[in-house]
């Protein structure tokens, strides 16, 4: 097999890893028989996280490996050939499968040509391929669904001749390949392609509960049924006049959970004050034979007083509304009549906005709070939405910081109350409490530190450099280690013998992809194990 | 002259704010010296004219008409029509179930009305760029349209009662600027049933168009006088003409006339003339009815039995008995109001009660009698606030009352629910901004209100239910335009400005408000769904 080689002498190539490798181990790679793979570079190495093991894709040598670590911090090096023509790759939300598609040989000549496939590859309870899919033309974006269970395979960029953009291949994960999965999608295009793709929770709509997959397009929204995939998608174009509006984002509502009847979906338009929302109603008797689906789609124009930075639907004091956040003023929209009310937060102007009712619980009329943040303030806003509907002014709940925030990393696990928050002007991180509302400064020597935390939400890794250190979130304890080589990326992952591992992946330089594998819940170079030349094990 | 647009029983009434404003935008300084019962103030008996102007204080601004039809949107039986001159497009909106249908008319579709169809959703609009028509007839689901040419300028309609003819003219009040040897005499006669369309003239600007009962003659209302036009020979033509002008300083201006259901005379008050003019419309011959003052109002029943005429400077109240009076021109019951100044009145449509009040003094208190007594008894209703405009409910049982505020602190404007049939107190609501439009349901049983106009926040809609007078105010999103109710849906709309189209929706079996934005938008959503 000839693999496409690179030139390009300011990249690092095999060659010059194993030479300097060679120089550490006392080995000479000059007079090898080698593929050409030996000379492509290792730039283009992805590193992607699972459950069990640190994933790299490195699409020259058409490889996957897996590195697990085992209960002594060694690493189960597990290598596998990847189809020809990588595209992209990503990780499930959840850890458990990594996602690698590829194009195959681009135009097939022979019968005997790889045809394009999306491969999966599980690392619990061992490194190991999971189900593949072929599909019927190259496909170069993934979009994964947040709970894990679609993958949704989308055209980006020119790869055949002809390609239609709006056809996609949504695939269960959970299913191995068949007939219908994965199952192509060819969306009804009004000149428009998907920009971006939403997976709702699952919504209990006319028909019973199923999930949809929301796409924006540059010129509208298109809503398919994940549970009849094989039906036609609904299109819901946003200009009733001569003007295109864009999409800029969306929020959905369930509503009521005991009715079927009342979810919607918020459309974001760009640089307008107008949001469009959906009710997701069931058709009516005399059109329900005609339609397609058990539900329509009834869109709705609403004005928010002015261009949203964030929208989200809120339960209040005077029932389910749509937030629209403004900056200093966020404004209520009753969805069934259109009826908006301004309400001032103060002089404090917020961008983002995140409902977190779930960790910090509902007002006493089931109202839900949410916490307000701007990449221009040093202020978090916490509003409660009790009290608010026919209000001109809510107070906001402010937590002052020394500097604006330009990251918040959400803490799953046992700690879903914390919040990690990078600055935008200095080298400080914050914890956040959402219970307590106090955020505990974390001052780094370095700036672009990297945050990491891990999936039990015990621990937080942050690098930068050579430098790691561990952050107890329960205590906020950082404990500082200095590795020996710098860091690319860090995961936290679970050992074969449950306990938790850190593992360190650091610049391939002169060494290739290595890696510094640490016990977790005590991190200590004396018990690390280093690997170097991860990416060279498994080549001949 | 007063008209009435019934939109298949829904009785939807506009309330002209501006001309309200500035009718009413006398200082409490002109009120000066009314008593209770204000200037002028009357001793009388309650059945014979004796009444003597007794201050010299200057007469009271004249009363305010301020119950005109309001066209756009329409209601038909089970559904509202909204034109988008834009688009070219009209939306028609289902009362009961939302859904929003869109069909295309011609160029710059703009002026709608209903056409009465007993099977049938029918509409027609005017598209004003390509001069024409579309008519339009929804049924179980599918729309079938109809275009018909009609005159440049045409900018209103008027539907005959049985549905069969719709004519186009242009009413020169709505026009900026108007030359005054543009005369708009062009009316267009639609024939719905052999669908043609025949261009007539008419006298020099209308000001309305009305049919008789069994739509065979149309009545033009014009400066120059009524013009008659057959509608019950092989093609419609110009009958007659009949000059209502009595003497060369006539103001047309000045005139309200009366059409008689059945077509067969024309009533013509005059400002501050104590004559009414009766005519024959079919003779042109005409008599005069005197009566002791300037007559301030007068409305003909629907029904045509009686006329009403308010002398408000004597306190009296004349009526007209309509099958004898143009025989017996001095034959006419006085009802003499004592206690109170009445000025205007107001007639529901299937009812003998008439309802009075006076706008021009600030007068707290209704006045209700029943026509079809041969000596009515006045009854007093004190109010709480000076009564702007009344408007009763079809059988007469309530009245919905719109105040003046002067005085509150609180309050920009106010209604009461008036209970007539029962002797029960009527019940106040202090609004925040004016009304602009009032609909009531044909039942009696609702009333709904668009509160709020340019410049003129909040902006809300009130549903009141009757008998119980139970009142609900929701908020709406913008600017009102009219109110209105679709029968078949049992149901109530209040129309507002928007850019995409915005209308609020209240049905009336479960109180329930739902608002739409955006008409064409919504019906550009693609399922799929087969034809």
């Amino acid at each position: 097999m000839t693999k496409p080689t690179n030139t390009t002498t300011t990249r690092t190539t095999r060659t010059a890893a194993v030479a300097a490798v060679a120089l550490i181990a006392g080995l000479n790679a000059a007079g090898c028989e080698r593929d050409a793979v030996w000379e492509s570079e290792l730039d283009q190495a992805i590193a992607l996280g699972l459950d069990r093991a640190a994933a790299i894709v490195d699409p020259q040598a058409e490889r996957v490996l897996l590195l697990a670590p085992k209960a002594d911090l060694t690493l189960e090096q597990q290598g596998f050939e990847i189809n020809d023509g990588f595209a992209t790759a990503s990780a499930t939300p959840n850890g458990a499968r990594l996602l690698v598609l590829s194009h195959g040989v681009v135009p097939r000549q022979r019968a005997t040509d790889p045809g394009p496939r999306l491969e999966t590859f599980m690392a619990n309870p061992a490194p190991a391929r999971g189900y593949a899919y072929a599909l019927a033309d190259p496909l170069s974006g993934i979009a994964v669904d947040p709970l894990s269970r679609y993958a949704v395979l989308h055209p980006k960029g020119e790869t055949t001749f002809l390609q239609n953009p709006n056809e996609l291949a949504v695939v269960d994960l959970t299913r191995g390949a068949g007939e219908t999965n994965p199952t192509y999608v060819t969306l009804r295009s009004f000149g428009g392609t998907p920009q971006s793709f939403t997976f709702t929770d699952t919504l209990s709509l006319p028909g019973g509960e199923r999930r949809l997959l929301v796409v924006q397009t540059d010129r509208d929204v298109a809503l398919v049924d994940f549970s009849a995939l094989t039906l036609p998608d609904i299109t819901i174009p946003l200009s009733g006049g001569s003007s295109t509006l864009v999409p800029g984002g969306v929020a959905v509502s369930d509503g009521s959970p005991d009715s079927d009847d009342d979810a919607r979906i918020a459309i974001r338009v760009q640089g307008e004050a107008n949001v469009i929302v959906v009710d997701l109603k069931a058709p009516l008797p005399d059109t329900v034979e005609q339609t397609p689906q058990s539900f329509q789609a009834i869109p709705n124009v609403v004005y928010v007083n002015g261009v949203p930075r964030d929208i989200a639907f809120v339960n209040t004091d005077g029932g389910l509304r749509l937030a629209a956040l403004l900056g200093s003023t966020l404004t209520l929209v009753d969805p069934a009549t259109g009826v908006a009310t301004e309400i001032v937060l103060g002089s404090t102007s917020f961008e983002h906005m995140s409902i977190v009712t779930d960790v910090v619980g509902a007002g006493v009329d089931g109202s839900d709070v949410a916490m307000l943040w701007s990449s221009a303030s040093a202020k978090i806003g916490f509003l409660a939405f009790g009290s608010t509907v026919g209000k001109p002014y809510k107070s906001v709940e402010l937590l002052s910081l020394p500097s604006p925030v330009r990251r918040v990393d959400d803490v799953a696990g046992a700690n879903p109350h914390l919040r990690i928050l990078s600055s935008t002007t200095s080298n400080n991180l914050f914890v956040l409490d959402l219970l307590t509302r106090t955020a505990a400064p974390l001052v780094a020597t370095q700036t672009d530190t990297q945050v990491l935390t891990s999936r039990d939400g015990l621990r937080g890794w942050l690098s930068q450099g050579r430098a790691l250190a561990r952050l107890d979130l329960g205590s906020v304890h950082p404990q500082n280690l200095l590795l020996s080589r710098n860091i690319t990326r860090v995961f936290d992952l679970q050992r074969s013998n449950g306990n938790p591992a850190v593992l360190a992946l650091h610049t391939h330089g002169a060494f290739a992809h290595g890696a510094t594998v640490l016990d977790a819940n005590n991190p200590t170079l004396a018990g690390a194990v280093e690997y170097a030349g991860l990416l060279l094990g498994e080549l001949k | 002259m007063r008209m009435r647009l019934d939109l298949l029983g829904a009785l939807a009434v506009y309330c002209a704010l501006l001309g309200c404003s500035s009718a009413e935008s006398a200082t409490m300084s002109d009120y000066d010296g009314a008593g209770a019962s204000g200037p002028g103030t009357t001793t009388s008996s309650t059945t014979t004219t004796t009444s003597t102007t007794t201050t010299t204080t200057p007469p009271p601004p004249p009363e305010q008409e301020l119950e005109s039809s309001f066209g756009a949107p329409v209601a038909t039986g089970n559904y509202v029509w909204v034109a988008n001159p834009d688009s070219g497009r009209v939306a028609y909106i289902d009362g009961a179930s939302l859904q929003i249908q869109i069909v295309d008319a011609g160029h710059r579709p703009t002026y709608l009305a209903a056409v009465p169809d007993s099977n049938e959703d029918v509409a027609i609009v005017l598209n004003t760029a390509s001069s024409d028509a579309t008519l339009l007839r929804a049924k179980e689901g599918s729309l079938a349209s109809l275009t018909l040419p009609v005159h440049d300028t045409a900018n209103g309609w008027a539907v005959s009662p049985n549905g069969r003819w719709a004519t186009a003219w242009t009413d020169a009040r709505e026009l900026d600027d108007a030359d005054p040897l543009d005369g708009f005499q062009d009316v267009t006669l639609l024939d719905l049933v052999k669908e043609t369309s025949t261009q007539l003239s008419v006298g020099y600007r209308p000001s309305a168009l009305q049919y008789d009962e069994t739509s065979s003659r149309l009545f033009a209302i014009t400066e120059d006088g009524i013009t008659v036009l057959a509608l019950d020979q092989s093609e419609p033509a110009v009958l007659s003409h009949i000059m209502l002008a009595t003497t060369p300083q006539d103001d047309p201006n000045t005139r309200d006339v009366s059409i008689t259901p059945d077509g067969a005379l024309a009533l013509v008050r005059r400002d501050n003339q104590a004559s009414i003019g009766v005519f024959s419309l079919e003779s042109g011959q005409y008599v005069d009815v005197v009566l002791s003052g300037p007559v301030t109002d007068l409305d003909l029943s629907p029904s045509g039995t009686v006329a009403v005429a308010v002398v408000r400077e004597a306190g009296e109240v004349a009526l007209l008995d309509m099958s004898t009076i143009f025989e017996a021109p001095t034959e006419v019951t006085t009802v003499t109001i004592s206690d109170v100044t009445v000025g205007s009145v107001s007639l529901p449509t299937d009812s003998p009660s008439a309802f009075l009040y006076t706008n021009a003094l600030p007068i707290s208190a209704l006045t209700v009698i029943d026509t079809s007594l041969p000596s009515p008894t006045p009854r007093l209703i004190n109010l709480h606030a000076p009564v702007k405009s009344v408007f009763p409910t079809a059988f007469g049982k309530h009245a919905v009352v719109l105040h003046n505020v002067v005085d509150s602190g609180s309050y920009s404007s106010a209604m009461s629910l008036v209970p007539v049939a029962a002797q029960l107190p009527s019940k106040i609501q202090g609004l925040n901004s004016q009304p602009t439009s009032v609909a009531l349901a044909p039942t009696g049983e609702r009333a709904l209100l668009a509160i709020g106009g340019k410049n003129d926040p909040p902006y809300q809609m009130l549903v009141a239910q009757l008998p119980s007078l139970k009142v609900d105010l929701h908020t709406l999103a913008s600017e009102p335009i009219s109110a209105g109710i679709v029968v078949g849906a049992n149901s109530g709309f209040v129309a507002q400005k928007h850019p995409e189209g915005r209308i609020t929706f209240v049905d009336f079996d479960d109180n329930q408000i739902r608002t739409l934005t955006g008409f064409e938008l919504a019906t550009q959503v693609v399922n799929g769904s087969t034809p």
